[in-house]
Parts: structure tokens; sequence; C-alpha cells
């Protein structure tokens, strides 16, 4: 089906395949065609007329808050079954403190690919794709997302799927440490793409390296950063009050509003309002700098000032002046190039409106290496000339249509333009404000450009940035050339460093644990333990079981249940162990052997003496939760507050075809057992289900266990 | 039950149904017209069944040459006097066929002739220079605000463009020029800058170097064995006239398909198309491609050797997407190769761990002629091509072995469904699949009965379809293999 084939052809581009041709318009020769009309049968194009364009034109949203404090915006668009919606959150690297800095990409990118409370990371990514849906999150400079699209015949199961990543998300350890080494490998990467460079270098000149807007992740920084990090950036951003969920498509907006109304009525955290943006300081005077890489086959540059924001009142005038300047093949700069074009790859100039601070007018070029100077000189001419004198109404008009038609790109997409209307409300600007800019660049005269030209484009106030293979570049207006140390300070090895903090924390919680269940001591002093227990399963059934645990690290565990029926299983806690039904026996696989795994470090006393077992690591999460990993297998306990003794426990536990179940266990009904606190009553959730309910009918310690007579199989 | 839950998905469309207009012109060009008003501006895209497969033998890459020469203007654009214009165009082609024409006696050719004809032909083509200017077209629409695109496949040629709906009959009056008075100056200068980038493009890229030699390898007589590039042997001896002989076969009216989403009534485009398009004289439609490949006999094999990457292509043999079979080899698609939970990305990527990227396409090089069902793997480190082969193998076994289960099955219609439907939010997807379904199709409807039938393939028809083609004897396979470690250290 070659309908469907185009997407994979996009994927083969991976592997090399030629891409579709994409139309660089060509350099027209100067010359004008001198005749008219050229042949009578075919109608010249040269007599048409254009009737006006007229604004783009959206049927109401609906809008509303719910008692937590959550806003919303409902567009209803039928034309396609697709439901697509967004929570924007006031939140952003901006609000990063300085040493952090990286901490806001991980999270954004955690809230998705570490999983929620009750989704593994594996289950959302198969049950997401199951019902054709995604979920993806993100936190930018100054915004924060979780993005959903579904179909509308999955909607109720994917909006409950994006309720939890947004309200509920876990930060598994393992995805921490997997978008830590996706940000240690962008800190290597940063100077690779010179365009990105430049933009990062470009805002440092300006406003220095440590401004919010202009520090960079390091890799001191980003391995200094913890799991806890994460959690308490997210609880302090993401709550209802400080969310905008805006969603477009095939529904009626008055049963979204119930079932949103439904949906988000457990969504209750609040912390203090999120500030306003920081202020950042004033702008650098002109500068010239230079980023020198050998590896760079061209010069890339930047030559520009901070200008305005949205709600600049020359807003529309100066994107007018830029497109006129530098936007196409019918802009200036574009028609100057002349000797100078065969060294031009691309040159355009952009006014960029900041949204909470100022943006920037930049004239942006790639070169072949050596042009870079004459290619700021053109610059620094093309603006003197806009500076003294009017252009002609001709280019007015296509600069005002090409700055028209940008505003209107993508708003034939509805969903883009309800994001768009929400993002206007996120940075507060006024509801018609895309009218209103509309308007403004349709009035844009000759007069307006000349004059803000003049006010705001003097070339000796711009800063030129150079990104190139070049070792010296000169000014042409003779301001002297800063260079630019764009070395990546080495990564050092912190690992240790910051498992030994983290480790001290939950040794801390863990030793805490150990006094509420009856001290160090008493613990430490159980040499075995016989659990007997009675599981009853939601679905019908029972499973009876006898745990017998020698320390520190046997496990044996008799099971009959009227699903398996006999089941007798065995681990040493180095990975050797054996599974038998009664009459005959194997080894342990390895989904098994994960459960083993699990199950001995969650035995109760195995479990508060976690830090005195060998190859097992116990870390803080928050100042209730530790996380306990051995090998492969991971588990999070949650201390009561009051008790101090472990209330709840977290593990996920592989399936057979892969695919994660996560596995809850609620305590109580704890016991003194020769002076130690025991649970006598387990709840387990599968998947936030509740599977099964066990009773405890009775805990032997100190039996004289010997693990050479657990290990003889039946 | 399972069939319960899915609605009727035709219903589903109701709202953009209404907007859709249709209709066809005396001369044979059909148009779909799509209402959208939300944003002042138009989609469209223009259908051309010209595509590399009508490259005549010896002139592969004529097809794909017209990228460019759909930028250089039109006897109404681009021309300073038209007629002059017209004559020094072709005393241009009478100097190349007396060159040729000596060239053609081989070892008795007249060098002295050939170089003085030499002088006569730069002589020729600057006086056409002066006469034309090939910027014109661009030059105009790039002033209205149009953005424009266009590319060539196996199957057909597409013009995109971007247009501010209140320039609707400036792209009405160019795209009706385009086709049907084009003028084809600066050919040799589009040819040549062609050859340029062939290298870059086709030849340093394994990716499509081994998707070439899947398709050489397969094909024995099929057009579908030609490169799209075509060859620079055929390219450097294309000729002004080949271009024209070309258009006036295949680019004929009933080859043609418009499709238009956005803000503009279909009242409208009817009106501006029977101003523009109506004058353009019907003409008879080509023949189709008649030359069918033999069958297969048995596995064919192709090795690349010194790739900087060890790759696999796969293709098995697979009749025309107008065959019953080809919604269910989507879903076989979809089942092997969508998303991480595909059953290729699972025993390839996560369980045996011998390929690091793995794609699924159903349909390639193109869809109109029995084509290719193709997997393309990148071999781990340490790994052959031939070992991921044996794992693509193994699981297309499975697939033939057992019936699919109800979820699994339900995941792909379900993913399949939603990537068609996700083409259709914006003016320039819904102008997109509307044309080429009408191209290749006949009706738009068809994308309607296509969702639906999407949803209802079942279990049967997956493993039959699996069981049919995905054989060893319906088989080519490519291995890109690195070159072997050199031992010893001393040169």
């Amino acid at each position: 089906m070659i309908l469907l084939a185009a997407i994979a052809s996009a994927a083969f581009a991976q592997v090399g395949m030629p891409p579709p041709q994409v139309q660089a318009a060509p350099p027209p020769p100067a010359a004008k065609p001198a005749a008219g009309r050229a042949n009578a049968a075919a109608p010249s194009y040269k007599d048409l007329k254009y009737p006006p364009l007229h604004p783009p034109q959206f049927p109401p949203a609906v809008r509303f808050q719910l008692p937590n404090g959550m806003k919303l915006i409902l567009v209803e668009d039928h034309e396609t079954p697709l439901v697509t919606g967004a929570a924007l959150v006031r939140t952003g690297s901006i609000y990063e403190a300085p040493e952090g800095a990286g901490l806001a990409n991980l999270t954004g990118a955690l809230i998705r690919s570490g999983g929620a409370r009750t989704k593994t990371p594996d289950q959302l990514d198969t049950e997401l794709e199951s019902l054709g849906a995604s979920i993806d999150s993100n936190i930018g400079e100054s915004l924060g997302t979780v993005v959903f699209s579904a179909t509308r015949a999955k909607l109720a199961p994917v909006l409950a799927l994006f309720h939890d990543v947004l309200t509920a998300p876990a930060f598994r350890s393992s995805r921490v440490d997997q978008a830590k080494a996706a940000a240690f490998n962008a800190i290597a990467r940063r100077n690779d793409d010179p365009r990105q460079l430049l933009r990062r270098e470009f805002l440092a000149a300006q406003y220095g390296k440590d401004s919010p807007v202009a520090r960079r992740a390091e890799y001191a920084g980003v391995s200094r950063l913890h799991r806890s990090d994460i959690e308490a950036f997210y609880r302090r951003y993401f709550f209802p009050s400080n969310t905008l969920l805006v969603i477009s498509g095939d529904f009626p907006a008055d049963e979204m509003k119930a079932s949103l109304e439904t949906l988000f009525a457990d969504w209750k955290s609040d912390q203090q309002p999120v500030p306003e943006l920081p202020k950042i300081g004033a702008p650098e005077e002109a500068g010239a700098y230079l980023a020198s890489r050998p590896e760079f086959r061209q010069s890339v540059l930047a030559f520009g000032r901070p200008a305005l924001t949205y709600r600049d009142r020359d807003a529309a005038a100066l994107d007018v002046t830029a497109a006129l300047l530098g936007w196409g093949a019918q802009s200036r700069l574009w028609l100057a190039r002349g000797a100078l074009a065969s060294s031009i790859n691309e040159i355009h100039a952009e006014s960029t409106p900041g949204l909470g601070y100022p943006g920037e007018f930049v004239i942006s070029a790639i070169t072949m290496p050596g042009a870079a100077a004459d290619v700021v000189k053109l610059a620094v001419d093309e603006l003197q000339k806009l500076r003294s004198g009017e252009p002609s109404e001709e280019e007015v008009r296509i600069a005002r249509d090409v700055v028209w038609l940008r505003a209107c790109e993508g708003l034939d997409n509805r969903w883009r333009a309800a994001l768009q209307e929400a993002t206007a409300e996120y940075y507060s600007y006024p509801a018609d404000y895309l009218q209103q800019y509309l308007k403004a660049v349709g009035a844009v005269t000759r007069a307006d450009v000349l004059r803000v030209a003049k006010e705001r484009l003097d070339p000796s106030k711009f800063t030129a940035t150079v990104a190139s293979n070049l070792r010296s570049f000169s000014d042409p207006r003779g301001i002297p050339t800063k260079p630019i140390d764009v070395t990546i300070a080495a990564p050092k090895d912190e690992p240790a460093g910051t498992a030994a903090e983290s480790t001290a924390e939950g040794k801390k919680l863990l030793q805490r644990g150990q006094q509420a269940s009856g001290g160090l001591d008493r613990l430490a002093a159980v040499k075995d333990m016989t659990l007997k227990a009675s599981y009853q399963l939601v679905g019908g059934g029972k499973d009876e079981e006898v745990d017998q645990w020698v320390a520190p690290s046997i496990l044996r565990q008799d099971g009959d249940s009227t699903q398996f029926g006999r089941l007798i299983r065995f681990t040493d806690g180095t990975g050797g162990g054996w599974i038998s039904n009664g009459y005959g026996s194997g080894s342990l696989t390895d989904v098994i052997l994960r459960q083993m795994t699990a199950d001995l470090i969650r035995s109760p006393i195995s479990l508060l003496l976690s830090d005195r077992v060998a190859g097992r690591i116990v870390t803080a999460i928050d100042n209730e939760t530790v996380e306990i990993s051995q090998g492969n297998i991971t588990v999070r306990v949650l201390f009561d507050a009051k008790t101090g003794l472990p209330s709840q426990m977290q593990y996920d536990v592989p399936g057979d075809r892969g695919l994660p179940t996560l596995f809850e266990e609620d305590y109580s009904d704890y016991r003194d057992v020769n002076g130690i606190q025991l649970p006598f009553r387990v709840v387990v959730r599968q998947n936030g289900e509740k599977f099964a309910e066990g009773v405890v009918s009775e805990i032997k310690l100190n039996q004289g266990l010997k693990a050479e007579v657990l290990q003889r199989r039946p | 039950l399972l069939l319960a839950r899915l609605s009727a998905p035709a219903q589903d469309f109701q709202d953009l149904q209404k907007k859709i207009t249709a209709f066809t012109l005396p001369n044979g060009i059909r148009f779909v017209v799509v209402e959208r008003h939300d944003a002042p501006t138009i989609a469209a895209r223009t259908y051309i069944r010209a595509g590399s497969v009508n490259d005549p033998a010896g002139r592969a890459g004529l097809a794909h040459l017209f990228e460019h020469l759909v930028l250089v203007g039109t006897e109404g654009i681009g021309a300073r006097d038209a007629t002059a214009e017209k004559k020094a165009l072709d005393a241009l082609e009478d100097v190349r066929d007396r060159i040729d024409a000596e060239r053609n006696k081989g070892a008795r050719a007249d060098e002295v002739k050939i170089a003085s004809l030499g002088v006569e032909l730069s002589r020729a083509a600057a006086q056409a220079r002066t006469l034309g200017n090939p910027a014109e077209l661009v030059e105009t629409l790039q002033g209205a605000g149009i953005q424009f695109t266009s590319s060539v496949s196996a199957d057909a040629t597409i013009l995109e463009a971007t247009v501010p709906s209140n320039r609707a009959e400036l792209w009405f009056l160019t795209e009706a020029q385009r086709l049907s008075r084009p003028v084809f100056r600066n050919f040799y200068v589009e040819r040549d800058q062609e050859l340029e980038t062939y290298r870059s493009r086709v030849d340093n890229a394994p990716g499509a170097v081994i998707l070439n030699m899947l398709t050489e390898t397969a094909f024995s007589a099929q057009p579908y064995r030609n490169r799209v590039f075509g060859w620079p042997s055929d390219l450097s001896a294309l000729r002004m006239a080949d271009a024209r002989e070309f258009f006036n076969r295949n680019w004929v009216p009933g080859n043609i398909v418009v499709s238009l989403a956005g803000d503009l009534t279909g009242e409208e485009a009817r009106r501006l198309a029977d101003k523009y398009f109506g004058a353009i004289p019907a003409r008879p439609l080509p023949a189709p491609v008649h030359t069918l490949d033999p069958e297969q006999k048995g596995p064919r094999v192709a090795v690349l050797e010194n790739s900087p990457q060890a790759l696999l292509a796969v293709g098995y043999k697979r009749p025309d997407e107008f065959d019953r079979d080809d919604v269910p080899l989507e879903i076989v698609r979809t089942i092997l190769g969508a998303g991480h939970t595909g059953w290729l990305n699972q025993a390839l990527l996560d369980e045996k761990r011998v390929a690091t990227t793995v794609q699924v396409q159903s349909t390639y090089p193109g869809g109109l002629y029995p084509h290719l069902f193709v997997v393309v793997a990148t071999a781990a480190p340490g790994h052959t091509a031939a070992e991921v082969e044996k794992e693509v193998t193994a699981v297309i076994v499975r697939l033939q072995s057992e019936r699919v289960d109800p979820a699994t099955l339900e995941r792909a219609r379900t993913l399949a469904r939603g990537a068609l439907i996700r083409r259709l939010v914006d003016n320039a997807g819904i102008a997109a699949t509307l044309g080429r379904i009408t191209g290749e199709f006949g009706d738009y409807h068809r994308l309607f009965s296509l969702l639906d039938d999407l949803g209802k393939v079942t279990a049967d028809q997956v493993q039959t379809a699996a069981l049919k083609y995905l054989t060893p004897a319906r088989r080519t396979s490519v291995y890109a293999e690195t070159p072997a470690p050199v031992r010893g250290g001393a040169r």
C-alpha cells in the first residue's frame, strides 16, 4: 500500500536513501522580461487582480476551570475521528538553579519515559501502541508540555494514561540513568552543529554565560542531579492551578468537560504560584565573537541585536522589515549578493520575538569559510541603505505578504490553531492577538519600515558571532574580535560520589525502619525465618505458601496453588537455583530468577537489612521512600511517616514476552515476633488493580534452618 | 465481539466527506476539491501518472528530470519573445542532431566538422538564452507567496504547492500552462546539473545502493528494475526532443488528477478549472506498461562488498496494489514492523539483538504494477546481514505457522488505520492523500473504503497473505558486508 509506504520511506532515509528533492530557490538572473504578453493564446499572469486575504477564522473555544484550579480549553473538530491534547505547565529551564542546569530538560523527558505510578515505562509504550496513541512530554526554556494523540474510539483509555503520566509520573531509576546518559551525550555533541552552537553563543555574548536564557548543562552539574531533584522539580511546577489543558478533536465539548472533571478530580496537589519569568540583564554593547573549530567546513554567522517582545508596538513593522531585508529570493540581501553569490549558501533576516524577554533581530548566514567578514560587510551596507530611504511599495507589499502567510502557517490544522491559542493565553497575550497582529502587518507602510530601521536597526550596535574553522575573524566595523571558548568541561568521575551521597540518605531512612522494627541488634541476630501465608486471589483461587529464608540471601518457597499446583523454588542469591513441581526440576529461567531476587529483597528481615547485604544498593528517593536494587532488580519501599515501618512496596516483574507487570504490596497488621515488628497482612495489586490478599498465619525465627538442606531438590 | 467494537469508520468522516467536490473536465482531467476555510491558504497537488516506469529504453532518468523541467517556464512565462525563442530552441536541437549524426559514424566521424558544429552550438545556445528567462516562473510564484516543489517516483510525478487563497487564479493559470505548454529552456544545463548531483545522492549512500541492488536483482524484465534517477550514461545522452516526446505521450489530461484542499469553494474551483484547464486538448492515454517479470524460480542473492555498514535488504515479490491481498499485506507489514511492538523489532532488536534498526515496507518501489514487500535492517556490531536474515525468516515463519492472536491483530488494524487517518489533519495531507488515491484508484471514495477494509482484516487473511507471498521462491536478498578485519599489524 503505497499510501502508508511513504511513512517507511521517511525511515528509509536513515539508511541513506535519497530524500525527496526540496526545491531550493535558484538564484534568479537580474534581468526582467521585456514583453508583457508573450503569447496571445496563453493569458498572462500580469493581468490578474488579487482580492485581499481574509484572516484565519476559527470556531470559538469552550473555556472553563476545574475546582482544583486547572484551566481547560476545548475545541470541537469533527473532520477526522482524532483527539489531540496538551497540558501546558508554567515551568522551564529559566527556573533552574544555575548549578542544576539540565534539570528541566531531564524532568521533561522523564515525565513520560520514566513511566507512571500505575504503569511501567514498557507497559506505557505497549499499551499506547495498542491503542494507536502517543504521549510525549517536554520542558523547554519557559514552557512544559505533556501531549497526547488518540483516536476517538480509544479516547477513554488514552485519557486515563495521560492523566497518570501528567499527575503521577514515577521517574523510575533505570530511566533516570538513561535520560542522564542522553543528557551527557547531548553535552558531548553540543558543538557538532554550528547553528546550534551559534545560537547558544549569540545569547551568551548578549546576556552573559550565566543568564537564564544562555546557561547550559555541564557534565558535573548533570551528574550531580538525582532522582529526588527531578521529582522535586516536577512537584514544584506540575500542579493543577499551574496547568492549562487544551484539547481539540472529535468529541462533544460538554461530554469532554464532564469526563475531565471526573478524571482530574483526584489531582489535588498545590504549590505556591510560580513566579513571573526571571528578569534578565541588559544586553552587552556591540561585539564581535569567533568560535573556531577545525572540523567546521563552513562559516555560520549571526549578526543581530535584541529587539522586541510580542507586545512591542513595532513587532509587525520589524517583521516586515526583516522579510524585506532577508526572506526569500525577492529580498534585498539575496538580490545584493553580487560577487558573493557563490560563497553564500543561505542568508536571511529574521525578527524573533521573545515570549517573556526580548527576542532578537538577526541576520544569519551560512557561507564559505573565508566569506564571513564580507557577508557582515554586506549586512552592514544593506542595513545602512534601509536606514537612508524608504523602500518601494512593491517591496513592502511582498514583505507584508510573506509575514502574513508565515503567521497563518499551520493554522489549517485545527489542533495547531488551538495549541497556538492556548500558548497565547499561557504567555498572557490578548485572545485576539493574532487578528491584531495580522491587521498591524497589513498596515505597515514604507515610512514604518524606514522608521524602525532608523530607530532600532543601527548596525554599529549589532553583535557579530561567527562559528567557523577560521582562526581569526576581522569585523568590518573595526570591533576587536573576542574568541569564544567552546571547550566542554571534561566529565569527572562523580558517579561514586553521587552514589555515596544518596546511599547515605537511603541508609538513614532504612536505619529508621530498623529502629522502628525492633532495632538493628535484634534484626541482625536473626539467622533464619519461616513464614507461612495464605493468599486469596481476587479472580478466585487460593495459594498456600511457605517461605524459608536463611541470612543473608538464601530463599526457598514452597507453594501450593489452585492454579499451578505444587511449585517449589530455590535461590542462593547469586544467580543459582532451581524450580520444581515435586517430581522433576529445572534451573531458573531469567524471568523466574528475577522474580525470586525480588522476593528475596522483599522478605521482611532481609529487606530491613539491605544496607548490610553485599551487592545491594540503597538509594533515597524522597523523605519516605527508598529504592533498593540488586543486580537488575529494583524495588521501592515506602516507610510510614508515623510508625517508620514499611507500608508499601513497588516492583516490576518482567513477563514472558518482556512486558513487565507493576506489583504493589500494602503491609499492615504489624505484630511482635521475638521483639521484631513484622506485617501479618498484605494486599497485592497488579498494574493498579487488586490481585490478591494474603494473611500470614505464622512467622518463626531462628529455627536452625540449613542452606544445604533447603538447597536439596525434592 | 471484537468486530462489534469497531464502529463503521466511514461514518467518522461525514464532516470531511461533506466538504469534498469532485468533477472531471471534458478533456479528462480529474479534480478533487476539499473546502477548508480556517486559514487563507490552499494546498494543491497535481498527480501525473508518469514515472520512471515510463522511461523509454536507453532513456532512464527522463521522468525524473521533470523535477527540474517543471521550473523553467512555459510559452507564456519565461519567454522574452516566444516565437523567436521557439525558433532558437529548434535551431539548437538541429545543431545537436547534426553533431550526433556525425558522431554516429564512429571511427569515420569527421572531428573537424564536429568542432565547427560545436562552435555553432555555443552560438545557438547563447541565442536561445537571450530570448528566454528560465527563472521567471519561479520568481513569479515566489513573488506571489506560493511555495512549491515536485517529486518523481517510479509510478508518478507530483507537483506540490501551497497557495495564498487570493492567488488561487495565478496558480490555476501557471499550473495549466505547465501541464500544456511547457518550454524546456535550459534543458542541457538542468540535465548536466542532475548528472552532477547523481553521485552524491545515489552512489554514496549505502542504504540507497542496496535498495537499488534489490530491485535490479529481483526484477528481470519489469521497469521497476530501473533507478528513478536513471543511469549516468543514459542521462548524459538525453535530448530535449526526448523530454518533449515523453511529455506528449504521458502528460495527457486523462493521466492527471488535481487535488486542492483549503480556502476555496468547489464552485470557484470548477470555474477556474474550466477557464484554465478546460482549454487543454484531450489526448489519447498511453498504454500501461505491459512488461511483466517471468515467474521467479527460487531465492536470489546479491552481495555488496566493502560497505561502511552491514545492511540487509530483503524483498518478496507481491502483486500490485489493486489486488485483494494488498490490504492484508499492509496489516502483515504493521504486525512485523510497526512501532516497538512490531515482531521484527522485538525479535531483532530486543531479543536476539542482531540488528540496530529494522524497517518494513509493504510497497516498493511503486504500487501500480507487481512489486516488492521489503524488509531493511542494519546489523548490530559483530553481526552479519546473513545472521539478520535468518532471524527475519524465523519471524516470518512464525507468522505463517500460527494465526495471530486477537490482540496483535487489533493493534495492527488500529495502528494502520491511525497512520492513514493522521494524514488527514491539514490541507497538505488531505490534498496529497486524496490526489494519490484518485490518481491510483480512480475514485477518492477508495480512501474511506480502505479505512474500512484495514479495520476488517482477519487473522486468516494475514496468515494466507504471509503464506502466499513471503516465500523463499519469491525472495531476493541483498547483503551489504563490511570489509573483513585485517589481521597482523605491519603493512
